[in-house]
């Protein structure tokens, strides 16, 4: 096993268990503490696979916007339990269980898919893209304004529409419209 | 120049831009005519834009937007249904007093998403499109903010379809892993056989696909989700965003149809046979309007997969006319539920008691389109019904096409209940009638159309 291997393993292990975390966590707060860590972590292997731009990228966006808006969130709800937290009922008991059970079989079958697998020449993972070149911000900027143009400004209208229906929703009652 | 091909899709932007800021600055009492009638006029012009594109096939943007008459057709077919979706809007947003800009133009974004959508074969592009499409929804079906029942579909469609979306986008990255492309035709290309990434990889963005469909057993939240969303914003989740998904199912379908013929297809035919059945046999026991519509959607995107089980030119071509009836009868229905809502009827069946004898066109029309989403001759809905039929027998699928001549006769009993209720059920009319112009002509012309393809169904595949 290679140290990069090692890395890889340790970093996924971080994420999986800081997501449980942050889906367990009895106090909301710990749960978004638990999903900063999981942001930094991916910010991790993306570093391992050299994509040192798009780590960057992902500790600036994630931890230094959506992290803090997070716990600006939590810390203006004012709530500090997950509230209405009721205990699973009797009947519905067999049903949490067998969606479980077919979630674990499903994630064991993708498993046992992928590791015979063979990523073929033609794969991302062996194309001429150099790292030095896939790090490079002319390379990345080239790509968004020459090739991905189009999704890359649909998105902008995307978040602007998005930006104003979440206004309509969350305004006041009271507010004159 | 490129952006020609972009025409359509940059009129939409721009509309959506200009009905934001009009909406600054026009008086209070005229913002909900500012923003309906640049709506009009924005879509007017899309459709005029598309129009002109309509014999084009060509690829523009590195790729990303690809200009087909199959694509055209659909825009052309989100045009006039977006046209109608306006008029049906128009007295319920009033009534409500919704934010009539923020409703148009969110209703704008979805069908700039839609547009996309159907006019793209690289994945990336596309997804972006279905991410549009998707947040406009899941505001619009929030969009009745005193509702609880709106909240509460607004928030189940928010969390489902992103889990869907997840899924979508995972199924996205084991092609992309496995290929090194987002483009469709190169992903296909690059496949010898049903190689195992590829086989995750298409079925994990087809039950995206098939989420946000609302096929069975994908199905649960649609119900939900289209009862508690305001009644034109139901419409349009059944004629809108469901056709732009289908669509673009549909291209990924016929790009893998030889690599992925074993693998693939059977589910979909399993998928198609289950969505016909649980959604008639579920809509026999509902009494909400817009549930047994929800469940009814259901089973007609049942019948629609079918088309794409099939992939014959026969089945698309059938596919053309089943979409264009099936969203006039489902358009022209819904136009009556809003009307019946308006004098505060409610949205139960037995809200139509008495329909037949207050508003005799309204009655007759109910008839018309109940008969054609059952499919009964001379209706529109018969033809999209028998050309399916034949398309399915002539590839010798002879149990497919009795399962789904019994599925229409099942469908027969719900929609006969609400027949009943409007002609030989009676009750008073306590507020007094108000007519409402808008609402009629979009019943006058889904009668037109339903009609009219009855006897001709060739002007749907021009």
């Amino acid at each position: 096993m290679s140290l990069e291997q090692l890395l890889f393993l340790v970093v996924a292990a971080v994420i999986v268990l800081a997501a449980l975390g942050a889906v367990f966590a009895r106090r909301i707060m710990h749960a978004a503490l638990c999903a900063v860590v999981v942001f930094t972590a991916v910010g991790g292997i993306y570093a391992i696979i050299g994509s040192y731009f798009i780590a960057v990228a992902q500790v600036l966006i994630y931890i230094g916007a959506v992290a803090t808006v997070l716990v600006f969130a939590v810390m203006l709800s004012g709530q500090k339990d997950i509230a209405g937290g009721s205990p699973i009922r009797r009947q519905a008991r067999w049903k949490t269980v067998l969606t479980w059970a077919a979630f674990v079989v499903g994630l064991v079958m993708v498993f046992q898919f992928t590791l015979n697998l063979t990523v073929p020449a033609s794969g991302p993972a062996n194309a001429p893209m150099a790292a030095e070149s896939a790090t490079s911000l002319r390379f990345l900027g080239q790509l968004l304004f020459y090739d991905y143009l189009l999704p890359f400004e649909v998105i902008s209208l995307l978040l602007l529409l998005v930006l104003i229906g979440a206004v309509v929703i969350a305004r006041k009652e009271s507010d004159p419209q | 120049m490129q952006y020609k091909l972009l025409l359509p899709e940059i009129t939409l932007a721009a509309g959506i831009l200009a009905i934001i800021c009009a909406d600054l600055v026009v008086a209070r009492e005229s913002r909900r005519q500012t923003a309906f009638g640049l709506g009009l006029l924005t879509l007017t012009i899309y459709l005029m834009a598309a129009a002109a594109l309509g014999g084009v096939t060509e690829h523009a943007f590195a790729g990303h937007l690809l200009v087909d008459p199959w694509g055209s057709f659909f825009k052309l077919f989100f045009g006039v249904t977006g046209l109608l979706l306006l008029f049906l809007s128009y007295s319920y947003v009033g009534q409500r007093s919704l934010a009539p800009a923020e409703f148009v133009a969110l209703l704008l974004g979805a069908y700039l998403g839609m547009s996309l959508m159907v006019s793209s074969e690289q994945l990336l592009t596309a997804y972006v499109g279905l991410e549009l499409v998707s947040l406009t929804s899941y505001l619009l079906a929030a969009f009745l903010r005193q509702d609880p029942l709106s909240t509460e579909a607004g928030l189940k469609y928010f969390i489902l379809g992103s889990v869907a979306s997840a899924t979508l986008l995972f199924g996205i990255s084991f092609l992309y892993g496995y290929t090194g492309s987002l483009e469709l035709a190169t992903i296909a290309g690059s496949l010898s056989t049903g190689e195992g990434m590829v086989v995750i990889g298409s079925l994990l963005f087809l039950c995206g696909l098939l989420f946000k469909l609302a096929a069975v057993p994908f199905h649960v939240w649609a119900p939900d989700a289209l009862q508690g969303a305001p009644t034109p914003i139901t419409a349009f989740f059944s004629v809108g965003s469901k056709v732009a998904v289908l669509v673009l199912a549909g291209r990924f379908i016929s790009h893998f149809s030889g690599v992925l013929a074993q693998e693939v297809h059977y589910y979909l035919l399993l998928v198609a046979i289950g969505s016909m059945t649980v959604g008639n046999l579920v809509a026999l026991r509902q009494t909400n309007l817009k549930r047994l519509m929800a469940y009814s959607s259901i089973a007609h995107i049942g019948y629609l997969l079918v088309a794409y089980f099939l992939g014959t030119p026969e089945a698309y071509a059938a596919l053309r006319v089943y979409v264009g009836v099936y969203a006039a009868a489902n358009l022209g229905i819904f136009a009556i539920i809003t009307w019946t809502e308006s004098q505060n009827r409610g949205i139960e069946i037995d809200s139509f008691r008495g329909l037949g004898r207050v508003q005799p066109l309204f009655g007759l029309a109910l008839g018309v389109f109940v008969f054609s989403l059952v499919g009964i001759p001379p209706t529109g809905g018969f033809m999209g019904k028998l050309l399916l039929f034949m398309a399915s027998v002539q590839e010798a699928h002879y149990i497919l096409a009795v399962i789904m001549v019994l599925n229409g006769v099942l469908s027969v009993v719900y929609y006969y209940r609400m027949l009943r209720s409007a002609f030989f059920e009676d009750s008073e009319w306590i507020a007094p009638i108000t007519k409402n112009a808008a609402l009629e002509a979009v019943v006058l012309v889904a009668v037109v159309v339903v009609m009219v393809t009855g006897v001709w169904p060739g002007w749907l595949q021009m």
